[in-house]
């Protein structure tokens, strides 16, 4: 046993001064006063002009003397060494992602992470502090706390659940730095995680070491990689392709279900690494397909895809340019495009008014008369005063013009450099997107009852290295989302992806119902709200086949379906971390004591009440 | 374009006052300025007095007082671009002629403030009906009279563990008598309750908040209500009322004192050095409470209940420069 704070033991003349005030007590005449807040310094003068006198045997006496020992007992903090405990500051990420749900440990990754993020806060010092960083989709602190309370921890654990998205190893990394704050030399971090993260978007150095603590122990997992259907001669027909990921080959059988109901199966052999594509005829009226792969391996969730059956529908896109592949095939990315391609030379007026085009591109020209029916996009247009629009500059850097603009969504303008764009400083054509230095980049304008959709993005593609960016595809399928929505369904995604829902002209109430859940409504239409075109769904961290219910005026309803996935992949537990910074240095400990203060005080406070109560039934 | 630096503002009294009675006799018998003693003579003195405001107030109806809010007055105070469905009386015209923009005229009002008084009816402040609680009434209902003579409204809410009764807001000379009764009639006894004086800071409109009290608290006690009070907007003056024995006790011997509000007592042998370790401690309360109403720029004055109530209201409350002629 060992004292934690000796000098305490000064407490112990507490007993000398109760015998002393024993000496003291008399009795005396009572007054009552409006107050006693300036009498009671008064009381400390008191035993300087008190006479002495006898003590007597007193229950009391004997009471209070013991519980002044207990008390001065208790500030001695007596304790036991039980164990090593955790010293300085430890941030701990547990990884939430989708693979952690795999259950090729006991019972599954992410029980296992919560376990072991457990075991460690149990071994908090009293002065030692913890923040736990949940890594899923987007990666948040769940608690803070020290040794001297864990409780916020441990509920804060108890809370942790599995995503069926990603984990962004960077935002979590960017979140513990933050965490350790300026004590950062004190610092240590534990990863609990299987290492399957997105990839780093940049390297990224820990001040202070780590220890990554791989959990999971196989890669035996065969996924399905792609659904999707297709239109031909004979009908309507899904195509799933299936990946084995292991290295032990695999039978399988592919069940398909059309709008819920089971229609096919076909049983294969999977080699090693092997990937299989599968055809499915499907029947008339199936507006959403869903393929699962029997048996279940240990990671189940990528075992089974949904998809939204395409519509005979398909979108008509007219592009006018001299040419520009990237732009071709950017704007085809969406199923159910078709692109067509004209010269600016070939192109006829008339074609403006066409009711088979959905939707206009015009690149490196603007004609005499716009379309007055169909959305339009202008890419590099030439100057046109009517438009506002002048002559080439020099732009710089990219900003986005609005933190949240749902068009910027995954669109990274840091990397894009534009030599040459077009001067819309003094254009009004619509909404800015993408500003620079010198003016807009991107506007965009809504749909009006006189007037289609409409865009233009001044960058001039051949002098400029958008195009070979990643964001240039995101860029251009929002933007077509935008102009001409609701044609053709969005394409399976990954959980938690924003989605843009299209509620269309009339719109009074849209509702999403997430996959086993209830109705949500992400918006209502009010007096002073107008229709809102494209929402943007961000409730979508569970994967499965979302309804969306868009009511309308005079009480018609439109329902639309669109899917989220959990890609097949390889769940096999990563080595390491793509992290550099000093790896395995053991956490710091220091002897952890077992304080029996608590009981000590606790034995006070009962013998305190038991001195009141004997206090009372004498006086 | 902001209006111009703030000043001290006053209320003035208007000059016609109803014909005094005798000099030192209270009104009629029974009536609510007799019952408080606030005697003709005394509500003469005050017609000449009046509240200052050191700070602008913002309040609800026209008064004499400058406010934050933009209102009617010729003071131009900013401006601000036209929006579709704005006063198109108040655009500046000109302003379009020279800048091709349109623009809103914007002007600083004049509003009146309230004067909340909070009083004290606790156990403590009731120990002494004709030393302490009596005169703590009627400077409440002193000031409560300046505020209405000076073209504002006041109320009066009485505390001890809770809000024990309420009057007002109220405008006008001819509602003093029923901001009198209300004293007049307020509960007492109970302990008293800062923190109930907090929850109920933003029962009164904004303006002046007066609170009669004897503050026999801990300073930090009263933090939470001065807090919450300061935090609705409102201008703070802590009166303080002591009563004789308290300011001067003659006690002396051994004693058990007891604490009128919370029963607990404390055992005394007084003496010439008791009484000085007691007079310290006033002496540090009174501090600690100085420094505590600076921190929240409150007034505080302190007033012996045991002086004549003339004194009281037209001397102390001036010489504190909580009225001023």
């Amino acid at each position: 046993m060992q004292l934690l704070d000796p000098l305490a033991g000064l407490a112990g003349l507490s007993l000398l001064a109760i015998i002393a005030l024993y000496f003291l007590r008399a009795r005396r005449p009572t007054l009552q006063v409006p107050s006693t807040l300036w009498w009671r310094p008064v009381t400390r003068d008191r035993q300087a002009a008190a006479p002495w006198q006898r003590i007597r045997p007193s229950w009391l006496l004997l009471l209070q003397l013991l519980a002044a020992g207990l008390v001065a007992g208790a500030l001695l903090q007596p304790a036991f060494a039980s164990a090593e405990a955790l010293t300085g500051q430890t941030v701990v990420i547990v990884d939430t992602s989708a693979t952690m749900q795999a259950t090729d440990v006991h019972p599954s990754r992410f029980a296992v992470a919560v376990a072991d993020a457990r075991a460690l806060v149990d071994r908090l010092g009293p002065r030692a502090r913890m923040t736990v960083i949940a890594m899923g989709p987007s990666p948040s602190v769940v608690a803070t706390g020290d040794g001297s309370d864990r409780q916020p921890l441990l509920s804060a654990l108890a809370r942790l659940r599995p995503s069926d998205g990603p984990a962004d190893l960077q935002d979590a990394l960017q979140l513990a730095v933050a965490a350790a704050g300026p004590h950062a030399s004190g610092t240590h971090l534990v990863v609990l995680s299987d290492g399957i993260t997105e990839p780093l978007s940049q390297p990224v150095t820990l001040p202070f070491p780590y220890e990554y603590k791989r959990i999971g122990i196989s890669g035996e997992n065969a996924g399905v990689t792609a659904l999707y259907t297709v239109s031909g001669a004979a009908g309507k027909s899904a195509v799933a392709h299936v990946q084995n990921f292991g290295q032990v080959a695999d039978r399988l059988t592919a069940e398909l279900f059309a709008n819920g109901d089971l229609v096919g199966a076909r049983a294969f052999r999977l080699g090693p690494g092997a990937g299989e594509n599968l055809s499915f005829a499907l029947p008339a009226g199936t507006f959403y397909v869903r393929v699962a792969l029997v048996p279940h391996d240990v990671f189940p969730l990528d075992q089974a895809a949904v998809a939204v059956a395409s519509p005979a529908q398909k979108l008509h896109v007219l592009l006018v340019s001299p040419g520009d592949v990237f732009l071709q095939q950017a704007l085809g990315l969406r199923p159910g495009v078709v692109v067509k391609v004209e010269t600016p030379a070939a192109w006829r007026q008339s074609q403006a008014t066409e009711p088979s085009v959905d939707l206009f591109v015009f690149e490196g020209f603007v004609p005499q008369k716009l379309p007055a029916d169909a959305p339009y996009l202008l890419v590099g247009p030439p100057a046109d005063p009517a438009l506002g629009i002048g002559g080439a500059l020099s732009p710089g850097p990219l900003l986005p013009a609005s933190a949240n603009d749902p068009l910027l969504y995954d669109v990274d303008l840091a990397n894009v450099d534009v030599a040459a764009s077009a001067n819309m400083a003094s254009s009004h054509f619509g909404n800015v997107v993408i500003t620079s230095a010198s003016g807009p980049v991107l506007m965009v304008r809504p749909a009006t009852p006189s007037s289609p959709a409409a865009a233009v993005l001044g960058i001039y593609l051949h002098d400029s290295n958008l195009v070979l960016r990643s964001a240039f595809p995101v860029l251009l399928t929002h933007l077509s989302e935008y102009l001409a929505p609701g044609a053709v369904p969005a394409p399976a995604q990954a959980p938690s992806t924003p989605v843009a829902v299209d509620a269309g002209p009339g719109a009074t109430q849209v509702t999403v119902t997430p996959p086993g859940g209830r109705p949500l409504v992400i918006w209502r239409a009010t007096k002073a709200s107008a229709a809102p075109g494209s929402l943007v769904f961000t409730g979508t961290s569970r994967a499965g086949l979302y309804r969306v219910n868009v009511s309308r005026k005079g009480g018609r309803q439109s329902v639309s379906y669109f899917a989220l996935n959990v890609p097949g992949q390889s769940i096999a537990p990563a080595r390491s971390l793509q992290v550099v910074g000093t790896a395995g240095k053991a956490l710091p400990t220091s002897e952890l004591y077992k304080s029996v203060w608590p009981w000590l005080a606790a034995a006070a406070l009962a013998l305190l009440f038991v001195e009141w109560v004997v206090y009372h039934r004498a006086s | 374009m902001r209006a111009p630096a703030r000043a001290l503002h006053r209320l003035r009294a208007p000059a016609a006052v109803p014909a005094a009675p005798a000099p030192s006799q209270p009104g009629p018998p029974g009536s609510p300025a007799a019952r408080l003693g606030l005697t003709p003579d005394i509500l003469q003195g005050l017609e000449r007095l009046t509240i200052p405001s050191r700070r602008r107030v913002l309040a609800g109806t026209a008064g004499r007082r400058r406010s934050r809010r933009y209102g009617s007055s010729l003071d131009l105070a900013d401006y601000r671009a036209y929006a579709p469905g704005d006063d198109v009386r108040r655009l500046d015209w000109s302003a379009f002629a020279r800048l091709d923009r349109l623009y809103m005229r914007l002007y600083s009002g004049e509003e009146d403030a309230c004067a909340g008084i909070w009083v004290d009816t606790s156990a403590s402040v009731a120990w002494s009906p004709t030393t302490k609680e009596r005169p703590a009434r009627a400077v409440a209902g002193a000031l409560a009279y300046l505020a209405l003579a000076g073209e504002d409204r006041a109320a009066v809410v009485g505390f001890s563990d809770r809000v024990v009764a309420k009057a007002g807001p109220l405008r006008g000379k001819f509602s003093a008598p029923r901001l009198w009764a209300a004293l007049a009639d307020l509960p007492r006894g109970g302990p008293t309750s800062w923190r109930a004086l907090a929850a109920a800071a933003r029962m009164l409109p904004r303006g002046i908040s007066i609170v009669v009290s004897d503050f026999l608290a801990e300073p930090e006690e009263l933090r939470p209500a001065l807090g919450a009070l300061r935090k609705a907007g409102n201008e703070l003056v802590l009166v303080q009322v002591l009563s004789p024995e308290e300011l001067r006790p003659s006690l002396m011997g051994e004693l058990r004192l007891v604490d009128c509000e919370t029963g607990s007592s404390v055992d005394v042998t007084l003496g010439r050095h008791a009484l000085e370790t007691y007079h310290a401690a006033r002496s540090e309360h009174a501090r600690a409470l100085s420094l505590l109403a600076k921190s929240y720029q409150a007034a505080l004055v302190s007033l012996d209940g045991g002086l004549p109530l003339r004194q009281l209201v037209l001397g102390d409350l001036v010489r504190a420069r909580l009225a001023i002629s």
